[in-house]
């Protein structure tokens, strides 16, 4: 069943469709929100909470456009407004510290992941952004577009510089091409 | 060919998005390019890294379940939200259009009776109430309708509430502060199903957390720690 259709059934009172919905974009969503809080708890309430306020304000959804794009919008900005409240108390370097991870559970994840996560973390919110989009979720470039309100030519030229921008800092990490 | 446009050929060749021949013009110019060459290898470093380290790490098992209780409790039996209209029920599908014949009609009859028909008030006139202030954040902890939702506010300066509201089952409520102080004393609280209780407390600290740990009857519990840094604001 399509996006519309399960919208449509939502609109109608039906929760079942909503709960399509949220096992459809549960696991990008909350990636999309950890990518840029880097903490799962803060991760999971932002996604919960950008859940509630589609349904809450499904009414005004803008059917001419995708359903990913407009969640997506609302998880971005209940994770930017969480990021921001949490940059006002909490030192700079706490915030490149994984509050989700332990050294037990650093251990055990993908090396690659690890050192990724790290670089992702010296990053501007605009650039990781745009790379978690493209490379987490396997956006298009139309697809980010839309996602994020900007042209798609826009786009192409913030992944450019945010790619650049990784390698320096994978370089100053020690990586090597 | 300039340098903006040799950016977007490795782009595009490195996203997989070119042409046959446009890879095999980047590949020329890297052979006989340094500046092209190291463009290429600086760019080719953070492709491998994404494509190696980017992964999809799995939500935590209950958000789901926890987003639908939630959004079921926010939708009590009788509410009429725009996103939850009931189903209509096609048996009495012909009330949809007396009934609110009848209301105009009776609606009319009112008017005429009062002689006051251009008269129209706000409809707050004569109330009273109190509005409270919007929560800083909220979230559900526990499975699916047995869940319980904590939701904290700012109150007044540097003191706050936590509203907490049990599920469908009861659950005993702890509470452990820090860089808070609570003004209700420490220890667990049990709440009967569906029962909500508002703590109030007071930031003392930099870093104000509590940490809530719900126990249910069968001795299933689950912990979470609410990051309060939204009071400093």
């Amino acid at each position: 069943m399509d996006d519309e259709t399960l919208v449509q059934r939502c609109l109608s009172g039906d929760t079942e469709a909503f709960g399509e919905l949220v096992a459809r974009y549960e696991k990008p969503l909350f990636n999309a929100a950890l990518r840029l809080l880097r903490d799962r708890e803060e991760a999971r309430d932002a996604t919960q909470n950008a859940f509630v306020k589609a349904w809450q304000n499904l009414a005004q959804f803008d059917r001419s456009r995708r359903f990913f794009s407009w969640i997506y919008r609302i998880t971005l900005n209940e994770s930017l407004n969480r990021a921001t409240r949490r940059k006002r108390s909490e030192p700079l370097d706490d915030r490149l510290v994984d509050h989700g991870a332990s050294p037990a559970e650093l251990a055990e994840r993908n090396q690659q992941s690890a050192l990724l996560e790290r670089a992702m973390a010296r990053l501007p919110d605009a650039q990781r952004e745009v790379l978690v989009l493209r490379h987490w979720l396997d956006l298009s470039y139309d697809e980010i577009a839309e996602a994020i309100h900007l042209p798609s030519k826009t786009v192409k030229s913030r992944l450019f510089s945010a790619r650049v921008r990784l390698a320096e800092v994978l370089g100053t990490m020690g990586v090597q091409s | 060919m300039n340098p903006d446009a040799i950016d977007d050929l490795i782009q595009t060749v490195l996203d997989g998005d070119a042409s046959p021949s446009d890879v095999t013009r980047l590949e020329q110019m890297i052979a006989t390019d340094p500046f092209v060459r190291q463009r290429h290898a600086e760019l080719q470093l953070a492709f491998a890294a994404l494509a190696q380290g980017a992964k999809l790490e799995d939500p935590p098992a209950d958000l789901s379940a926890n987003i639908l209780a939630e959004i079921r409790r926010q939708q009590p039996a009788g509410a009429r939200t725009a996103a939850a209209r009931p189903v209509s029920r096609p048996a009495f599908s012909w009330l949809r259009i007396a009934l609110p014949l009848a209301a105009c009609a009776a609606a009319a009859v009112v008017l005429l009776w009062s002689g006051r028909p251009n008269t129209i008030r706000p409809a707050a006139e004569g109330t009273t109430g109190t509005i409270a202030a919007a929560p800083l954040g909220s979230l559900t902890l526990g499975p699916g309708d047995e869940a319980a939702s904590i939701r904290w506010r700012k109150t007044n300066g540097a003191t706050f509430a936590l509203d907490l509201e049990a599920g469908t089952s009861a659950v005993s409520v702890t509470i452990e502060p820090q860089d808070v102080r609570l003004e209700s004393p420490a220890g667990a609280r049990a709440l009967a199903p569906g029962a909500t209780e508002t703590i109030l407390g007071t930031v003392t600290g930099e870093q104000p957390s509590v940490r809530v740990t719900l126990t249910w009857a069968d001795g299933r519990s689950a912990t979470r720690e609410v990051k309060l840094s939204g009071l400093l604001r």
